[in-house]
C-alpha cells in the first residue's frame, strides 16, 4: 500500500468526521475513487497502526494518534498548496476577523466540496494559522452549529463543540465551559474585542481567537409565519 | 442562618497556653479571587496585598495563629480552578497538599459562584484531603438572590460547611474551630461517585492500582482519574513503577473514548461538572434577583463609549488627585519645614563638613517630606481603591483589542496599571499571563510604566515647576511610547500570543480598612527603608560635590546631557543616581542645588526634559534585579539598553522640538 494512499485515506476521514459522526465507507470510497476491496486493505491497516476505530456499521473515526497523523499530513500539504493555490484562494480566503467555518457548516459547504484537500485547507486555514501545534477538539459535531463569536449579546445558547490546543481545551473545561453547557452572551467588547459570557454562575471573558472556536447550538428559532 | 456571634479570632504573641499542644498546618485552597488572602490576613494579622482581580497571590504566604492552644502554621494557596498539571500554580499547588499534607486544608469558596468552585472542591475530594469547606461572600450571594442551605451541602459533599463573610470577620472562628476539629480527629475521607460508564472504569483502574501497591503518596482513586485523564506528571511516575497499569489505563481510556466519542479529560472534566451541577441544585435556592450597584456599573464600565471614558478617567482621576491631594500637602509641610528651619543656600558655617552634614541631611530629609512623602500617600491610597473595587478586569476586557496590538491579551493590562504603583510587584504580577513571551512583553511594557517614583519626578519637576498640564502631557506621551514601542517588542521576539480567557470579578465597595492597609504598608515601606537612604544619599551627594569628585563624570556625560539633550552637566549625575532608585534624581537635584527650588539650576524646558528621560531611560536597580530573576540576566541587560537607547532618542527629539517653539 502507497503512503500516499493511506495518507490521503486518513486525510479524507478526517474531512468527512468533521461533518458527522463517521465517516462512512461509501463516502470514502467516493472521494479517492478506490475500490471496495482496496478500501478494507488500508481501513485494516489504519486499525492496527492506531490510526482509526473502524466500526462495519457505522463507519471509521480517527482516534487521537489519527487525529494527529491527520493535521501533520494536512498542514505539511497546507505549506505547500498554499503556495501553489494562492490565486485560487485569494479570493475566498478567511478573513482574520471572519469565523472560520464551523465544523458542520449545514447550508453551504466550502466551495471546493468536490476537493478533498481544498476543502481541508479551508477549514483549516485559521485553525493552522492560529494553532501551529495543531489542536484537537471535544464535543459532538450536532446541526446547525454557528461559533460563539457569532451571537449577539443577550442570547442563549448551548455549547456543542470546542476546538483548539490542549492546555486551552483544558483551561475552558476548568472554567466550566464543558460540551452541553448552557451559557449567556451579556456583552461583546467594541473593535473586535472579547465576549463576556455567563456560564454556570460565573463571567468569562473570552478572547475573539477563543470565542471563535467555540461552537454552539442555538435553540430553535420559530419561522416566521408563512404568510403570502 | 446561623449567627455569626463569635469574634474573630485575634493573631497573637503570647506563648500558647499548653505548651505541647502539637503544631497544626492549615493550607488555604479555592479558586482566584474568592477571598483566601482575607482570611490568611486576619488569621495572620499579616498585611498579604488584596486586591479585586484573579491571580494576586503568586507564590504561597505562609503565617502563624495561635489558636485556643494551638500553634497553626497557615498556608497561602495561590488561587486555582483545578489540579490539572498547566500551570506552575496549580503543580505547586497540588504536590503541597498530596505530599506535605496539611493537617487541613480550609477550602474557600465563593458562595456566589456555588457550581464553577465546587469543581475545585470535588477534585481536593478526590485527593482525600482533610477538608472544611468556607463558604465566603454569602452576602454577595444573598444580594444575587442566592439562598444555601449548609445542611444539605454538607451532607452532599460529607465534609463540614461554614458560612462566613470574610470581610467582616464574620464565620472565621467557626472554620478554625472546625478546622481544627477535623485536623484532631481524623476521619474517613468522603467518597463521591460519578456516572457509569466512567465510575466503573475508575474502580477497575483503582483496585488494580491498590492491588499494585505503588506506595506513591498520592490515593488510589485520584491516580486512577489522573491517568485517565492523561496527566503529563501523573502517567510517567507511574510508568516508573508499573509499566502495565499505564497499559491498562491507555486500553480504558480508549475505550472511554470510543464509547463515548469524547476525549477522556473531556468526559471527565464533565462528569465532575454534572455532579457540581447536581450538588448544587440540591443546596442552592435561587430567588429573583434585582438589578444592583454592581449590575449598573457593569454596564457602565463595558459601554462602548462610556467604558473607555471610565478607564481614561480612573487613570486621569488617580493623576490629578494625586497632584492636587500631593500639591496642597507638599505646600503645608514646605511652610513648617520654612517655619523650623529655612532652607538656605548660601548657609555656611565655619567649619565646611558640618555645612555638609547640615545641609545634607536637612535637604534629604525637608526633599523626602515635602516632594514624596505628600504625593505617595493619596496615589497608594487610590491605586488601593482602584485594585479593590473590581475594575480591573472590566479595563483588561475593554482594551483587550489594543493589546493585542502589541501582542499582548487584555489581562496584560492589570499588571501594567499596577507598574503604576511601582514596577517590581507588577513585574512578579505579569505571572497571570499564558506564556514566557506574554510574561516577557508584558515586562518590557511595564518597566516604562510611569511608577509612583516617576510620577514623583513629573509632579515635583515639571508640576510643580513648570505646570501641571507639561506633567499630564508626559504622562500621555509615556503611555503612547509604552504602545509604540511594545509593538516594536512583539515583532522582535517571535512567537504566537494566546486568547483571553479570564474570570470578570464583582464590584464592590472596596473596604475602606483594606484600602488603609494596603495604604499604610506601600508607604511603611518607603519610609523605613527608603527615607533612611535619602538622608545619607543625600548627604553623599552633597559631600562628592563639594569635594569635586562628580564633575569628571559631568564632564564625561557632557557630549549626551549637554550638547544631546540640552541639559546642564550635573543633570548626567543626577540620572546616574537615578539608577538607584528613580526619586533620586528629584533628591539628588535638591542636594546639589541645596534648595527646593529647582528653578535656581533649571530652565523649565530643561526641566521637562530631565523628567522625560528620567522616566523613560533605565529601570531602577530593584527593577533590573526582579527582571533578571524572572527572565534572566540577558533578557533584563536588553531591557535596560532598550529603555537608555529610547529615552535619548525620544529625549533629544522633544528637546529640539520644544527648542523650535520655546527659547532655551
Amino acid at each position: 500500500m502507497t503512503k500516499k494512499l493511506t495518507q490521503d485515506c486518513i486525510k479524507t476521514i478526517y474531512t468527512l468526521t468533521k461533518n458527522e459522526n463517521y465517516a462512512s465507507n461509501e463516502k470514502i470510497t467516493q472521494k479517492l475513487n478506490l475500490t471496495t476491496t482496496n478500501l478494507t486493505e488500508i481501513l485494516q491497516e489504519l486499525t492496527q497502526e492506531g490510526h482509526i476505530n473502524y466500526s462495519p456499521t457505522n463507519g471509521s473515526t480517527l482516534t487521537q494518534k489519527g487525529l494527529r497523523e491527520a493535521q501533520k499530513i494536512t498542514s505539511n500539504r497546507y505549506r505547500l498548496t498554499k503556495f501553489l493555490n494562492h490565486t485560487i484562494h485569494n479570493k475566498n480566503k478567511n478573513d482574520k476577523t471572519q469565523p472560520q467555518t464551523p465544523p458542520q457548516s449545514s447550508s453551504n459547504p466550502p466551495a471546493c466540496s468536490n476537493n478533498s484537500a481544498n476543502c481541508v485547507l479551508s477549514n483549516c486555514e485559521n485553525c493552522l494559522k492560529q494553532h501551529p501545534q495543531g489542536f484537537e477538539e471535544i464535543g459532538k459535531h450536532n446541526k446547525n452549529l454557528t461559533s460563539l463569536y457569532e451571537l449577539k449579546a443577550g442570547k442563549t445558547a448551548k455549547i456543542s463543540s470546542i476546538r483548539g490546543e490542549r492546555k486551552i481545551l483544558q483551561r475552558l473545561l476548568d472554567l466550566g465551559l464543558t460540551p452541553g453547557t448552557q451559557i449567556k452572551v451579556a456583552k461583546i467588547a467594541p473593535m473586535g474585542g472579547p465576549v463576556e459570557i455567563l456560564v454556570r454562575g460565573s463571567k468569562l471573558a473570552l478572547g475573539q481567537n477563543i470565542a471563535i472556536n467555540i461552537f454552539v447550538e442555538t435553540p430553535k428559532e420559530t419561522p416566521p409565519p408563512n404568510e403570502v | 442562618m446561623p449567627p455569626h456571634t463569635q469574634p474573630p479570632p485575634k493573631p497573637t504573641n503570647k506563648t500558647p497556653n499548653n505548651k505541647h499542644a502539637p503544631a497544626l498546618t492549615f493550607a488555604l485552597a479555592g479558586n482566584a479571587n474568592v477571598g483566601k488572602s482575607v482570611i490568611f490576613n486576619q488569621l495572620t494579622g499579616s498585611s498579604q496585598i488584596i486586591g479585586n482581580w484573579p491571580g494576586k497571590t503568586i507564590d504561597r504566604a505562609e503565617g502563624t495563629l495561635n489558636f485556643e492552644g494551638h500553634n497553626i502554621k497557615i498556608i497561602d494557596l495561590p488561587g486555582i480552578y483545578s489540579f490539572s498539571t498547566f500551570s506552575m500554580e496549580e503543580i505547586v499547588s497540588r504536590d503541597y497538599i498530596a505530599l506535605e499534607k496539611p493537617h487541613a486544608v480550609i477550602n474557600v469558596v465563593d458562595a456566589s459562584v456555588l457550581e464553577r468552585n465546587l469543581f475545585f472542591t470535588l477534585q481536593l475530594i478526590e485527593m482525600h484531603a482533610p477538608l472544611v469547606l468556607c463558604l465566603n461572600q454569602v452576602d454577595v450571594a444573598k444580594n444575587k438572590g442566592m439562598l444555601i442551605d449548609k445542611d444539605k451541602l454538607q451532607t452532599a459533599l460529607g465534609i463540614p460547611v461554614i458560612l462566613a463573610t470574610a470581610i467582616r470577620g464574620e464565620g472565621i472562628y467557626d472554620v478554625v474551630r472546625e478546622a481544627v476539629k477535623v485536623a484532631t480527629h481524623k476521619q474517613n475521607p468522603p467518597t463521591l461517585k460519578y456516572r457509569q460508564p466512567i465510575e466503573e472504569k475508575i474502580n477497575q483502574l483503582q483496585q488494580l492500582i491498590t492491588k499494585e501497591n505503588l506506595d506513591l503518596q498520592y490515593p488510589p482513586r485520584w491516580l486512577a482519574i489522573k491517568l485517565l485523564e492523561g496527566d503529563s506528571e501523573i502517567t510517567p511516575l507511574i510508568a516508573n513503577k508499573s509499566p502495565p497499569i499505564v497499559e491498562t489505563s491507555k486500553q480504558i481510556a480508549a475505550e472511554l473514548e470510543h464509547n463515548c466519542q469524547e476525549p477522556c479529560f473531556s468526559l471527565i472534566a464533565s462528569e465532575r461538572y454534572a455532579l457540581a451541577n447536581q450538588i448544587t441544585a440540591t443546596a442552592l435556592q435561587q430567588s429573583e434577583r434585582t438589578n444592583t450597584l454592581s449590575d449598573k456599573l457593569e454596564w457602565l464600565t463595558t459601554h462602548k463609549i462610556w467604558g473607555y471614558l471610565t478607564a481614561i478617567g480612573v487613570i486621569a482621576g488617580l493623576l490629578l488627585w494625586t497632584f492636587f491631594i500631593g500639591n496642597t500637602l507638599s505646600g503645608i509641610i514646605t511652610n513648617v519645614l520654612n517655619f523650623i528651619y529655612p532652607v538656605d543656600p548660601t548657609l555656611t558655617t565655619e567649619l565646611p563638613l558640618l555645612t555638609i552634614l547640615l545641609n545634607g541631611l536637612w535637604g534629604g530629609f525637608s526633599a523626602g517630606l515635602t516632594l514624596i512623602i505628600p504625593f505617595v500617600i493619596p496615589f497608594y491610597l487610590l491605586l488601593a481603591f482602584i485594585e479593590d473595587s473590581g475594575i480591573l478586569t472590566r479595563v483588561a476586557f475593554m482594551m483587550d483589542s489594543a493589546m493585542h496590538k502589541m501582542g499582548l491579551h487584555g489581562k496584560a493590562l492589570i499588571p501594567i496599571i499596577l507598574g503604576y504603583g511601582c514596577n517590581v510587584p507588577a513585574i512578579q504580577a505579569c505571572k497571570i499571563m499564558e506564556t514566557r513571551r506574554e510574561r516577557l512583553l508584558a515586562a518590557f511594557a511595564i518597566t516604562f510604566a510611569p511608577c509612583s517614583a516617576r510620577t514623583l519626578i513629573l509632579f515635583g519637576m515639571v508640576g510643580l515647576f513648570v505646570g501641571i498640564q507639561w506633567a499630564l502631557l508626559l504622562y500621555v506621551i509615556d503611555i503612547a511610547v509604552i504602545f509604540a514601542l511594545g509593538r516594536i517588542a512583539m515583532k522582535a521576539v517571535p512567537g504566537k500570543s494566546t486568547g483571553l480567557i479570564m474570570e470578570l470579578s464583582n464590584f464592590k465597595l472596596p473596604s475602606l480598612k483594606v484600602v488603609l492597609k494596603q495604604t499604610w504598608t506601600r508607604t511603611k515601606s518607603i519610609i523605613y527603608v527608603v527615607f533612611p537612604i535619602y538622608l545619607v544619599g543625600s548627604t553623599l551627594i552633597q559631600a562628592a560635590y563639594a569635594l569635586n569628585i562628580l564633575s569628571p563624570l559631568s564632564e564625561a556625560l557632557a557630549p549626551l546631557t549637554v550638547w544631546w539633550l540640552g541639559l546642564p552637566a550635573f543633570a548626567g549625575v543626577l540620572l546616574i543616581l537615578g539608577t538607584i532608585r528613580k526619586e533620586f534624581v528629584l533628591i539628588g537635584a535638591v542636594a546639589i542645588l541645596s534648595t527646593t527650588n529647582l528653578l535656581v539650576g533649571f530652565t523649565p524646558v530643561q526641566l521637562v526634559i530631565l523628567a522625560l528621560v528620567a522616566m523613560l531611560y533605565l529601570p531602577c536597580v530593584s527593577t533590573i534585579a526582579i527582571l533578571g530573576k524572572e527572565f534572566g540576566w540577558k533578557a533584563a541587560a536588553i531591557i535596560s539598553v532598550a529603555n537608555i537607547g529610547a529615552a535619548l532618542i525620544i529625549g533629544g527629539i522633544a528637546f529640539r522640538l520644544i527648542s523650535l517653539f520655546v527659547p532655551v
